[in-house]
């Protein structure tokens, strides 16, 4: 159970929705006790039929500190990029690891891999690189679920950083 | 260990964007992309701050941030753990992040969003690989401390003075670094420009070409002392396409046109400094994006440093050969007889600035167009061809400066504007401190108010 559930839980649009299934780049960050940041990349996420949560995949080595910040507090915020234009959509709310079957979380993160660096490889990334980049060395991958209260205008601009109103589904 | 921001700085320079998280004063993390972090030394880097957003309000609360930064060449990324130091909002460290800004918002169609207002600088208290990844290996490239070395060498070896050293740096950057398209401007710090006087890999060499100080890279990178580089091409600091943009009226007819290259991506600019003054700019670009790296600014600084001391030093050895060649006038062959045949040649000097027109053909203005004019008109007068530096330094008309008249470089502009625009002037040099003037042609004198 995801502590702090009291919160308002924000509905994705579909158009939200579709943008962060992208594919896209994704950070995850959390908090520790003593208020420090730490961040790490999301590999792959999934968006919940409801729009009403994510589940994000993380790689235990990777995000080690982030996953021990959620042991104690469930803040988490995410951005979710398009490379190609920039737009930027930055998510708060909360969050719980939970246990997915490895086969499911690594079947998340391939899907997550393929089509990202078919995105990219125009742009002049090659798929080892990207490989290296949102891959990682032979892990259990995590999962992570996730519950938005608000979201982020966040693409380059004067509006960056303007909360989107929510909207009654 | 103590960070050392040296060994990942590729990381700041990387086609791929870092990250930052933060922690807002009721402990809600937040993360998001920047812009542009910059290397600003082993233990600091700097953020460019655009907008009043989330992140910066819980810096400047928290003062606490972690980047996350990978490397576009090998994947290796790290998460660096930053203490907010202090915003600059003028100087150089901001016209430099400015002018990266510039080159990043051009290349990603933000040009009209990014405007830098300050540049927030951070100390690195930590830094840390992220564990769990396999990095590409490093692909062999340039080694930019080879190419230093074998540069810096051949400028230690030239001993033609102070024009020859002009060329050795320019042959040594296309040899040694592989850059095929260079300039070498000198400051005219009573005027606030910069001329060039010597360049590589253009169709016209644009020697005399000006540059006011704070125009573009190398008027930046000279009014500030800062080497400046851009990765993506960026009008904000083209030469060549702000002309072409321009104002739609024709070119002053006293304009060299500025030789760079239409399609410039990458530009890096850096002073020669000699003394703590900036003497000059040494500026390189290419049609290739990212094509100058921190190594190559570092080693290009290092060589810029280099050439200062000895352009002084020649300039220096030119003095005292003056001071010698007063006294030891031997050696010197007669000059020729004065040419009687041919057109006469219209030379007009427009008093104002010192510009100098053959036939309708603009020569040169300032103080070389002022020693041109004293040099033909002694010619006129008194059928000399023979001159000493030290006359001109010792010229009240020409109005050199008393103190750094950087009057070798002056006169290596003139011998090489002479050389491209006339066919019947010249000037060379005929032994220490003395120089002949040749006239294939009769002259008609003329000065314009």
């Amino acid at each position: 159970m995801i502590r702090g559930m009291g919160n308002p839980v924000t509905t994705l649009t579909a158009e939200q929705a579709a943008f962060i299934a992208g594919p896209r780049s994704l950070y995850v960050a959390s908090r520790d006790r003593q208020m420090r940041p730490t961040l790490a990349r999301a590999l792959g996420v999934r968006i919940a039929d409801d729009r009403r949560g994510l589940l994000l995949i993380v790689h235990p080595e990777q995000a080690a500190q982030l996953l021990r910040d959620l042991d104690i507090d469930p803040d988490l915020a995410v951005v979710i990029n398009a490379p190609e234009t920039h737009r930027t959509l930055q998510l708060k709310g909360h969050a719980v690891r939970v246990a997915l079957p490895p086969a499911e979380t690594a079947a998340l993160a391939e899907r997550h891999f393929e089509t990202f660096a078919a995105m990219i490889e125009p742009m002049g990334f090659s798929r080892p690189l990207v490989r290296v980049i949102i891959g990682g060395t032979p892990a259990a991958l995590a999962a992570i679920a996730f519950v938005p209260h608000t979201a982020f205008e966040q693409t380059p601009g004067p509006q960056a950083g303007q909360r989107i109103p929510d909207h009654t589904p | 260990m103590k960070p050392d921001l040296d060994a990942v700085r590729e990381c700041l320079d990387s086609a791929i964007p870092c990250a930052i998280a933060t922690v807002s004063a009721d402990g809600v993390p937040n993360v998001t992309l920047v812009s542009h972090a910059e290397y600003v030394d082993a233990a600091h880097l700097a953020l460019s701050f655009q907008f009043f957003n989330k992140t910066r309000e819980n810096v400047l609360c928290r003062r606490e941030a972690v980047l996350y930064a990978t490397d576009s060449q090998t994947g290796a990324s790290y998460r660096l753990t930053l203490d907010y130091l202090r915003t600059e909002s003028e100087g150089p460290l901001f016209e430099r992040m400015k002018a990266r800004l510039a080159g990043i918002a051009s290349h990603s169609s933000m040009a009209a969003v990014f405007r830098l207002r300050g540049a927030d600088v951070y100390r690195v208290r930590e830094i840390e690989a992220v564990p769990g990844l396999a990095p590409l290996p490093q692909a062999p490239g340039r080694k930019p401390l080879a190419a230093l070395r074998a540069a810096s060498t051949a400028i230690a070896s030239c001993n033609g003075g102070f024009e020859a050293l002009l060329d050795a740096a320019l042959d040594a950057l296309e040899r040694h670094f592989d850059i095929r398209h260079a300039l070498l401007l000198m400051l005219d710090a009573g005027r606030g420009r910069l001329y060039a006087i010597a360049s590589r890999g253009y169709a016209e060499s644009g020697v005399g070409a000006e540059i006011a100080l704070g125009d573009g890279v190398i008027g930046v990178a000279a009014a500030h002392n800062i080497p400046i580089r851009i990765n993506y091409a960026t009008s904000d600091y083209s030469y060549v396409r702000a002309a072409a943009q321009g104002s739609g009226l024709p070119p002053a007819p006293t304009e060299i046109a500025f030789p760079g290259l239409a399609d410039a991506e990458s530009q890096l600019a850096v002073p020669i400094v000699h003394g703590g003054e900036v003497l000059g700019v040494l500026y390189a670009e290419s049609p290739q994006q990212r094509r100058f790296g921190y190594d190559d600014e570092d080693a290009l600084m290092a060589l810029a440093a280099q050439l200062g001391l000895a352009l002084e030093q020649a300039q220096r050895a030119a003095q005292q050969d003056e001071a010698e060649a007063v006294a030891d006038e031997r050696g010197v062959a007669p000059a020729p007889a004065p040419a009687s045949a041919g057109a006469p040649l219209t030379v007009r000097r427009y008093r104002g600035d010192d510009s100098v027109f053959l036939d309708d053909d603009y020569l040169i203005k300032g103080v070389a167009g002022a020693i041109i004019w004293k040099l033909l008109g002694s010619w006129q007068q008194d059928g000399r061809a023979d001159f000493s530096n030290r006359e001109l330094r010792l010229d009240p008309s020409l109005r050199l400066p008393e103190i750094a008249d950087n009057l070798e470089a002056r006169l290596v502009l003139l011998a090489r504007r002479l050389a491209e625009r006339s066919d019947c002037l010249r000037i060379e040099k005929t032994g220490r401190g003395r120089f002949r003037l040749h006239v294939g042609r009769p002259l008609r004198l003329t000065e314009v108010a």
